[in-house]
């Protein structure tokens, strides 16, 4: 999973052209809590992680959501 | 500290508030909760730092004004003896019944009930014009923090203080998109959906639509939560049917609420939604200013007797999904003090079947110092024309919690209790 990966799926997801890491998910890119759920959904399938409900809504921008996805891939000891 | 006028959702919070005392009531229950002496201390250093909590609010020629308060009393603290684990929410239910004064101020007060084991429940009452969810949360978080820290004599950090300024009102903080000549431009269309979509669903659901006929009444409040699996189970399988657990709950409120209710038939279902509009404004307001910058939006969406909890939760998503991208939580903040205006001179029709605020995660910790920080709640003074049924729904320590709030007109306590156990029902086996 890189940061490309995800901006490109933000860009799909909420049908933008150009998506920025730094750009604020809802006040930038004006995303839905149904985006996010969207977004989770098709994170988890991809990657076969599990996000939970608390650090979605933590989530600012989609450099935050990379850290999350990636976060919860790394391997727990 | 530069008063300003009040913004169209403060000023509808304070029509709302004059005609059937609405107030927003917040509990926090404590484990090795602190001594009320040191409370009041933190109290008194988190009023010094919001300016919101140093003000009242005084009716000018056209609107209404946040004033100073000279000299600024402190903020009323009531300590009493904590009788039992029933009794937080026996004070929060008294203290929804009784409205704040907003042209006295300070426009938020406190009951705390001490027991000799250091449990304690801290009840808040405040003005919903300087407090929404996200805010009320961040003010126990200082209370808490300050309260954990007393034990070392210090208090926030200097670089913590805040200004003292009052943040501008949500529609002077919305997108270009949505201010100037461009907003007018959409809430014409607006308003005619609005209009359109209010006499469809008039016609077809007269019964729900009537307010109850003999107040004043009585709110009344009731409180329940799923077990951390299940609350994880609900999240899983709204995740599997592509829908927000917003909406999970939204469509879970209508179903009981009507079922229960009008078992009759009513082919239309009206929700109203609570949305947090603190991260989409320009900048972003974030929650350590004080204020209220929620939208209130009416989602009508068709209802019939085969519905399942999911097709009515994408029902209501995709009808939100649609409105936000027409821009209408901006629009619908414009427009309360206006459809406020017009629902108390009509009283005629109730705003909704039922309502949810659903804020997600709370954002308190656990613990402070030695605080344990059991059980949060949330509760909004019920009136006749609002629904029949409300609820506010958060999750903290991995727990879905559910505050439910009612008029005593509209049911008796073993109505609302059936009302939530089918809720409950639909949310545990969905």
């Amino acid at each position: 999973m890189t940061l490309n990966d995800i901006l490109d799926m933000v860009a799909l997801q909420l049908g933008q052209t150009k998506v920025q890491p730094d750009d604020h998910l809802y006040g930038d890119l004006g995303a839905e809590s149904m985006d996010l759920v969207h977004l989770a959904i098709a994170l988890e399938d991809r990657y076969q992680i599990t996000l939970p409900e608390e650090d979605l809504a933590d989530l600012r921008t989609v450099r935050d959501l990379y850290a999350l996805a990636d976060r919860h891939r790394e391997p727990t000891s | 500290m530069h008063p300003r006028a009040l913004g169209s959702l403060e000023h509808a919070m304070t029509l709302t508030n004059r005609a059937f005392g609405l107030v927003a009531v917040g509990v926090l229950r404590l484990r090795q909760a602190p001594p009320p002496a040191v409370l009041q201390r933190a109290l008194q250093q988190v009023q010094a730092r919001h300016p919101l909590l140093q003000v009242r609010i005084v009716p000018t020629k056209k609107t209404y004004r946040f004033e100073r308060l000279s000299p600024l009393p402190t903020i009323p603290l009531k300590v009493l003896e904590r009788r039992d684990d029933h009794h937080a929410l026996a004070q929060a239910q008294q203290m929804l019944n009784e409205p704040l004064a907003p042209t006295e101020g300070p426009l938020m007060r406190c009951v705390y009930l001490v027991a000799p084991d250091q449990r304690a429940d801290l009840i808040c009452a405040f003005h919903h014009a300087i407090m929404d969810a996200p805010s009320a949360a961040h003010c126990y978080h200082e209370l808490l923090t300050l309260c954990a820290r007393s034990a070392a004599e210090h208090g926030l950090a200097e670089d913590d203080a805040l200004p003292q300024t009052i943040q501008p009102a949500a529609e002077a903080l919305l997108p270009p998109a949505f201010t100037g000549f461009a907003q007018v431009r959409r809430l014409v269309p607006f308003l005619f959906r609005e209009m359109r979509t209010d006499r469809h669903y008039r016609r077809r659901t007269t019964a729900a639509q009537r307010p109850s006929l003999h107040p004043p009444s009585t709110s009344h409040i009731l409180s329940e939560s799923l077990s951390a699996s299940q609350t994880q189970a609900l999240v899983r399988q709204s995740r599997q049917e592509s829908v927000t657990l917003h909406s999970t709950l939204a469509a879970a409120m209508l179903s009981a609420v009507v079922r229960q209710r009008y078992p009759a038939d009513l082919p239309l279902a009206r929700m109203l939604i609570f949305s947090n509009l603190r991260p989409y404004l320009k900048p972003p307001v974030a929650p350590e200013y004080l204020g209220c910058y929620i939208a209130m939006q009416r989602l009508t969406i068709p209802f019939a007797p085969t519905s399942t909890l999911w097709t009515l939760a994408r029902s209501l998503q995709e009808s939100l999904h649609a409105a936000n991208k027409r821009g209408e939580k901006y629009l619908s903040a414009v427009m309360s003090k206006h459809i406020m205006q017009q629902a108390l001179r009509t009283q005629n029709d109730r705003m909704a079947t039922a309502a949810l605020s659903y804020v997600g995660p709370v954002k308190l910790q656990p613990t402070y110092g030695s605080i344990e920080v059991t059980d949060v709640h949330g509760f909004i003074t019920p009136n006749r024309l609002s629904p029949e049924w409300s609820a506010f729904g958060h999750l903290f320590r991995g727990q879905l919690h559910l505050d439910f709030m009612y008029m005593r007109n509209d049911m008796d306590a073993a109505a609302a209790q059936s009302l939530v156990h089918a809720l409950l029902e639909l949310l545990r086996n969905p």
